[in-house]
């Protein structure tokens, strides 16, 4: 049994059975701890970046950790955070009787201030489900981006890419997210 | 070779214009007319969204706000069932969790508030403290709190709360400014709520979470309003443990709410939390309920959102009321009534460090009931020109009058009991009397160990002034008919006299520390025996001393009632009656300006009366004794707790009806007086000297 991140990470690295599952597990945890206790101050606004940091701090994590192992941790928490987002959008949606509305993708259609919808969330879910399928490296960067708040720049940094390929690819997967969303029906 | 759409794509990001992109994409797809078109489209969209208002145009540019919603309390929906409850409508949301109205279908059928509590709280802890403290919680029995009914533990994991449920509930801020309430039903508000607070202290229960939205009203407006106060117990129950604490210390959590936390709460000196937290924040109420503001929301060491951890943050005392620019929600308020009293309330309830506070919350609501009263408040400190003036208010009219002697009559004014004037040993100086008055009010507010000890002072205080205020009218009335006389007109000699008479009238006390009384039941009661004997210079074993009683011999009447117990002629005696004083004229005139004053049927009218009745006798005027004595016996009658004093002016009355011969009177006047000593207590301190006085009556 792991005892740090470093050993969970190392695990994962080395391809271990189940050690990935053992990660998501972990930083899973870790995230919705961290996600409670932010709630209790007052007027605080959740921001994915230093959700995903704190957890990283708190497991242990440093600056002496591999990238490679970093790049596991991260994605294991963009990966943690969109399930637990996609959970809660569930359950929300199983409340409203009826299942899901009518389908909303607009462009501009709520205001800055308003949460975004379940079913929106779970729109970008499908889509971004049937996207890995296609294209596995991008939706890595989508994850990354969206669930786990990092950079472009944090994002090139782990994943080895140039800057402007990984601006590239999140301005293709966006553009293919939405067209998939549209579309669909 | 063949390309993919993302490299294709990627590749007409190169190009600026959405021309030279699309032809890009002719160029690269190479008569693939299909993929040209789907990565068209994609380019199209990609234009579009970077056009469209940047941050929000869809659900991918608002992750933040996507996070709000997975940390949101609202996974459960009206509906869902927490143990034996179900959900009917979410009612608040806090700090803490959400709050749901709810269903209990058994074992009986009502509803409930259920709190959710947030994720991430330790339920163990909070089930086992809850277990701990259950008993106390529901000894918590006041009409104003809410009781936590029960405890458990969602499948999710998460604790939660059953609790009583307050039907239509608005915050106390709220309900003020819907009902526009005024000034001074805000503060009767205030005092209700104190109440309740007051009770679970008495109780042992500190809240630590005091906030409007957790002092409740029914939303439609009530004749007497009647707050309740939700959430009693439940910060001790959910506070994290010591271990934990100092990880949230990090992490920049707290319990509570910022704006109405304590210092030493935000501070986290946990071990500094007690009940002046909860007055601390009743403060914050009470400046709320004045203002429209909490007091520290504008502050200029820091913004109360990040600030309030911080040490310098405290380092300012907030403005007070009268200084802020009051908001729409007190327009019903009168600003210009802040200023000096609420002022002074509100900052000592606010008072950085606990000591400094309004000790318990009685205090606070006491202050504020003075404050409705006119009276005085204990905020204002200890001064005496506050005192004054306070009082002077309240007595305008007196006002003039006195404020021209005022010095004089704080000498002068001091009204006798008739203990007094057995104790008294020689006729004290004014200026003597003055400073002993000064030395007894500071006394006192070193004292000041007890609430009740401040209630009694500023009783006193209030008795010596409206003495005062007697004394001034009576002082003006008598001057007006003494120097409009023409006989005495320019007499240098009876403006003398006059003022002798004056200084030595037996209405004055000789003893200072019983000015505070007017009635010698406060006195006994605020002070120990031991210390009212040593005061009142009287020897516990001198049996002399315990007889309350003048020796009715008419060589001592006739000389003055201020001998001394032994019976030996006092130095300071009163001088003889001479022709013509002016004296009882001024005595009727003190007498009623004294009625007017404090209220014709006060225990201290039937004390001036007795002592009144003491002194005719001892001018030989028995007619005029038996008539004050019978007034003194009439309002003595009209309480249970003053029996000794009524067998006490009955026994001076059998006297007075003595001299005159009237022996029928007398005996019946006796007669009444032996059945009342019989209701006595057998060993009290009244009923010896009363008992031997009315031997030694029946005797003669």
């Amino acid at each position: 049994m792991p005892t740090s991140i470093t050993q969970y990470l190392e695990a994962v690295n080395q391809g271990e059975a189940g050690a990935s599952d053992e990660l998501l597990n972990v930083v899973y945890a870790s995230l919705r701890q961290i996600a409670a206790n932010r709630l209790g101050r007052d007027g605080a606004t959740l921001h994915p970046t230093e959700l995903v940091h704190e957890a990283w701090i708190r497991l242990g994590g440093n600056d002496a950790v591999d990238w490679k192992n970093r790049f596991h941790f991260f994605a294991a928490a963009a990966e943690a955070m969109r399930r637990t987002l996609i959970d809660n959008a569930r359950q929300k949606q199983a409340a409203k009787r009826g299942g899901r509305s009518a389908k909303r993708v607009t462009l501009s259609g709520h205001e800055p201030t308003e949460l975004p919808l379940a079913d929106e969330l779970l729109d970008l879910d499908d889509a971004l489900t049937a996207f890995e399928k296609v294209d596995p490296l991008k939706a890595q960067v989508v994850k990354l981006k969206y669930f786990a708040g990092m950079t472009i720049a944090e994002i090139a940094e782990m994943t080895n890419l140039s800057a402007a390929s990984v601006e590239r690819y999140w301005a293709y997967a966006k553009a293919w997210l939405f067209e998939f969303m549209s579309d669909e029906d | 070779m063949h390309k993919t759409d993302d490299e294709i794509f990627c590749f007409a990001l190169e190009f600026d214009s959405p021309e030279q992109q699309d032809q890009s994409v002719e160029s690269a797809c190479q008569g693939d007319t299909e993929q040209a078109t789907r990565v068209r489209k994609l380019l199209r969209i990609h234009r579009r969204m970077q056009q469209a208002d940047r941050g929000d145009s869809s659900v991918l540019d608002r992750a933040e706000l996507v996070f709000q919603t997975f940390a949101s309390n609202d996974e459960l929906q009206p509906g869902a069932r927490v143990g034996a409850y179900e959900l009917i409508e979410k009612i608040g949301e806090g700090g803490v969790g959400v709050v749901f109205r709810a269903e209990q279908r058994e074992p009986i059928e009502r509803d409930v508030a259920i709190k959710l509590l947030k994720p991430g709280m330790d339920s163990q802890r909070i089930l086992a403290r809850f277990a701990l403290e259950r008993q106390v919680l529901q000894q918590l029995e006041h009409p104003g709190i809410t009781r936590i009914l029960d405890a458990g533990v969602q499948e999710n994991g998460r604790p939660y709360f059953a609790m009583e449920l307050v039907r239509d509930a608005t915050t106390i801020t709220d309900y003020a400014a819907r009902f526009e309430l005024s000034l001074q039903q805000r503060i009767r508000l205030m005092i209700a709520v104190c109440e309740i607070v007051q009770f679970a202290h008495q109780r042992g229960i500190i809240h630590r979470d005091l906030k409007p939205s957790n002092i409740l009203l029914e939303a439609k407006q009530q004749d007497a309003p009647a707050p309740k106060i939700i959430d009693f117990g439940i910060a001790k129950l959910v506070r994290s443990n010591d271990d934990e604490s100092q990880t949230f210390t990090n992490l920049g959590e707290r319990f509570g709410t910022p704006a109405y936390m304590s210092p030493e709460q935000a501070l986290n000196q946990t071990n500094d939390v007690d009940i002046r937290s909860d007055v601390y924040s009743l403060g914050v109420v009470f400046f709320e309920l004045l203002t429209g503001s909490t007091p520290r929301s504008h502050s200029s060491s820091g913004s109360l959102s990040t600030g309030w951890t911080q040490k310098t943050f405290w380092a300012d005392d907030p403005r007070a009321p009268s200084q802020w620019q009051p908001n729409d929600s007190v327009r019903s308020v009168s600003q210009a009534e802040l200023r000096g009293e609420l002022d002074w309330i509100a900052l000592k309830a606010l008072a950085r460090h606990s000591d400094d506070r309004y000790q318990t919350v009685a205090d606070f609501q006491r202050d504020l009931k003075r404050f409705l009263a006119g009276e005085p408040v204990e905020a204002a400190g200890p001064s005496w020109t506050y005192r004054v003036a306070k009082l002077i208010r309240r007595n305008r009219v007196a006002a003039v009058a006195s404020s021209l002697v005022l010095v004089t009559v704080v000498a002068t004014s001091i009204v006798t009991s008739w203990f007094a004037i057995r104790a008294s040993r020689a006729e004290t100086d004014a200026n003597d009397r003055l400073e002993e008055v000064l030395a007894i009010q500071q006394e006192l507010e070193s004292e000041r160990d007890s609430a009740d000890q401040a209630r009694r002072q500023a009783e006193t205080m209030l008795r010596v002034f409206q003495v005062q205020t007697a004394t001034g009218r009576a002082l003006a009335a008598h001057y007006q008919s003494v120097f409009s006389n023409p006989q005495l007109q320019g007499d240098p000699e009876t403006v003398q006299r006059f003022a002798s008479e004056l200084q030595t009238s037996i209405l004055l006390e000789p003893h200072a520390r019983l000015i505070v009384r007017g009635d010698w039941h406060w006195a006994s009661e605020s002070f120990p025996d031991e210390i009212m004997l040593d005061q009142l210079k009287l020897s516990s074993n001198d049996v002399a001393a315990e007889l309350p009683i003048p020796p009715p011999s008419s060589s001592s009447m006739n000389q003055t009632t201020a001998g001394t117990a032994n019976g030996e002629p006092n130095e300071g005696t009163i001088p003889t009656q001479t022709e013509n004083s002016t004296l009882p004229s001024f005595r009727v005139r003190l007498l009623d300006e004294l009625k007017k004053v404090v209220g014709a049927d006060d225990p201290f009218i039937a004390e001036v009366l007795d002592n009144s009745g003491l002194d005719a006798m001892a001018r030989g005027d028995f007619e005029e004794a038996e008539r004050h004595l019978r007034d003194a016996s009439s309002i003595w009658r009209k309480s249970d707790r003053h029996l000794a004093n009524l067998v006490q002016s009955k026994l001076f009355l059998a006297e007075a009806l003595l001299k005159q011969a009237k022996l029928e009177e007398a005996r019946t006047v006796l007669q009444e007086a032996q059945k009342l000593i019989g209701t006595l207590p057998a060993v009290g301190r009244h009923t010896k000297p009363l008992r031997a006085f009315l031997q030694e009556l029946a005797a003669g």
